[in-house]
């Protein structure tokens, strides 16, 4: 399929295998190939950052790239001020936000890792969707431990708010004895969870949830308009991930997961296959000649677990990227790895 | 006071984290009851020694035990712990509201890992009865929201179990007898500068000093000498990849020296060129003593 022809591609993976470079690559497929493209990333690379003189503050900024007959923009996510916009924009309809940006929980709700970077590169993706101002949005995911952890992140929060956790906390009177019954076993389980951590983080967490009670609906909606996004034809998944047996396994599970979960996987990206300086070894017998054989066999061998996956997985196309002896650090990098671009069947794009 | 040793193993994704720890652990257990812990919900041990993986400590080899830890889990064995109610833990985590609240509250994942990891010293919960522990850890970022929970909940919340809890993980981290911390990084730019900056964010955070250690260091040395009476015979392709793996040695140098500069202790370990798990492992342990 012809990739550049879907609107989002989400670019997953476990962390350090280069999420971040494969994605600003896409981009700069899709600019040259005439499409405007918005790379999304929470993370980028330092180098890149510098050299595109991108700022981490979430604004949508363009990339000079004149020779591209398409336009290139990029956006730093930051956590926090994402957040913070999200709780401001809901607090727009009359209600005040201050009492949710001051509880403490949600100040290490929107700053620590659980979940929040996940929730807020959707948000951004989402909205960045709406603007309809591009024609397609890269987006690199955070970094995981697991490739599997992100996508698990949107559930968990939607989860979290299909609920009105606020009336569990609320001490309203039960009319019937359906609702006393009820209401003793909420009470139980905060009695649990006070023992658990303390009546102090009961209060901050009672806080937090009377407060977010208001906005929880029009969050709500967002997190399923969200997933049916990620869910419909318009969005395709690209695994990225490295070249070992282990890695490779790891991939297989979790292309197996994402597609019975209904996710658009179409693609795995193998990252920093083989060194791009690597010659077929030359018989001359030298311990230059011996070395390269050794390593010409180590590469090759690699490629056997590639089996492991297409063997496993039908209608995946396999993208496979070469070691570059330097790492990517400006547009013409981007380029080459582009040009570098090497697919493998089933249908490979023209 | 039991003695036991903590071993936190952690680095940039993709820097061979997990065969680094599980060579340490081997070497560790030739004369220690040691246990390997990996985090998180899938095993990459299970994968890399086709092994099973679990929640509860299985023998791995002689006086080594492998356990897979999710926070979810070390919850929930906590609370059984504190509670000591069955009834009322089911009531607890059968909730529907307490489940999707346990999964997204700020820093409690983290909290319950680090609490089950440090559950042995601190002498809270089932025993865990080894000289020593070593932590396949999650990578930078994650690594230092670990390291950061304990303090960051000891300030929102200060009395209470909680608190009480928070206080003993964050002495227990700080502890240089019981702690130690392993920085592993690459002879590559970006591993290498973000090693750089995690072993001083480890530093600042726990007030002990990490163990840094370069991985897969090619050995070319030999390869790239070239004697005088070679030279005439060599193809120009093998000119050109001689040279090249010369360009590759000098970067590669180059950034053992940018870690060297920075931490004289550094270790270094080789690049092993196999896909067989036991061969990777041995020629590390080798390196590694």
């Amino acid at each position: 399929m012809n990739y550049l022809d879907s609107e989002i591609i989400v670019c997953i993976g476990s962390g350090g295998v280069g999420k971040t470079t494969i994605s600003a690559s896409l981009g700069v497929w899709g600019a040259l190939a005439g499409k405007k493209v918005l790379v999304l990333t929470v993370d980028p690379a330092r180098r890149l950052a510098t050299t595109f003189g991108l700022k981490a503050d979430g604004s949508d900024q363009r990339i000079d790239f004149p020779e591209a007959p398409g336009e290139l923009w990029a956006s730093v996510l930051n956590s926090k001020q994402t957040f913070d916009d999200f709780v401001r924009k809901v607090a727009n309809k009359g209600i005040d936000p201050n009492p949710i940006l001051q509880n403490k929980l949600y100040q290490q709700l929107s700053t620590t890792l659980s979940g929040s970077q996940e929730f807020t590169s959707l948000e951004k993706l989402f909205s960045a969707f709406e603007s309809k101002k591009y024609d397609l949005i890269i987006l690199d995911t955070p970094p995981t431990k697991h490739a599997i952890d992100f996508l698990r992140a949107p559930q968990k929060i939607s989860f979290l708010f299909s609920e009105p956790i606020a009336k569990w906390f609320k001490q309203s009177r039960a009319t019937n004895i359906v609702q006393q019954i009820v209401q003793l076993g909420t009470q139980k389980v905060l009695q649990a969870l006070q023992t658990l951590t303390g009546s102090e983080f009961v209060m901050e967490l009672k806080d937090f949830f009377v407060s977010i009670d208001s906005w929880q609906e029009r969050l709500e909606e967002r997190t399923q308009k969200v997933n049916r996004l990620l869910l419909s034809e318009k969005t395709v998944f690209n695994l990225v991930t490295a070249f070992d047996a282990a890695k490779i396994e790891e991939a297989k599970a979790f292309a197996i997961e994402i597609k019975k979960n209904g996710y658009n996987l179409k693609l795995v990206t193998i990252n920093r296959s083989y060194p791009n300086w690597l010659p077929k070894p030359f018989n001359s017998g030298s311990k230059a000649d011996l070395f390269c054989m050794k390593l010409n066999a180590y590469y090759a061998n690699r490629l056997k677990s590639l089996e492991l996956l297409s063997g496993s997985i039908k209608d995946l196309d396999i993208l496979m990227l070469p070691e570059y002896d330097q790492d990517i650090a400006d547009l013409e990098g981007l380029r080459q790895l582009v040009r570098d671009y090497k697919w493998i069947e089933p249908n490979p794009p023209t | 006071m039991i003695e036991q040793k903590i071993i936190f193993v952690t680095g940039k994704g993709g820097v061979g984290k997990s065969t680094v720890a599980l060579a340490l652990a081997q070497n560790m257990a030739e004369s220690k009851r040691v246990l390997l812990v990996e985090l998180g919900l899938r095993s990459f041990y299970g994968d890399f020694l086709n092994t099973t993986v679990t929640y509860q400590p299985r023998p791995l080899s002689k006086n080594l035990d492998i356990a897979l830890w999710s926070g979810a889990e070390c919850l929930k064995e906590y609370a059984i712990h504190l509670l000591k109610v069955e009834a009322l833990y089911n009531l607890f985590f059968e909730n529907r509201i307490s489940r999707a609240l346990i999964e997204v509250a700020p820093a409690l994942s983290e909290l319950a890992i680090l609490g089950k990891i440090t559950s042995g010293i601190r002498q809270i919960g089932p025993p865990l009865d080894y000289d020593a522990i070593v932590v396949d850890c999650y990578a930078t970022g994650h690594m230092l929201a670990l390291l950061r929970a304990p303090r960051g909940m000891a300030e929102a919340v200060k009395f209470g179990p909680m608190a009480d809890q928070t206080a003993t993980m964050l002495a227990c981290i700080r502890d240089p007898k019981v702690c130690q911390y392993t920085v592993v990084s690459l002879p590559e730019e970006l591993p290498a500068v973000e090693a750089d900056e995690l072993f001083r964010e480890i530093k600042t955070e726990v007030g002990i000093t990490p163990t840094l250690i370069c991985n897969k260091v090619w050995d070319t040395e030999d390869e790239v000498k070239i004697k005088g009476t070679q030279v005439k015979n060599l193809s120009a392709a093998e000119t050109t990849f001689i040279n090249d793996l010369r360009d590759f040695s000098q970067r590669q140098l180059g950034w053992i020296n940018f870690l060297r500069h920075r931490h004289p202790d550094l270790k270094i370990l080789p690049m092993i060129f196999s896909s067989d798990s036991g061969m990777i492992i041995s020629s590390l342990r080798e390196a590694l003593k």
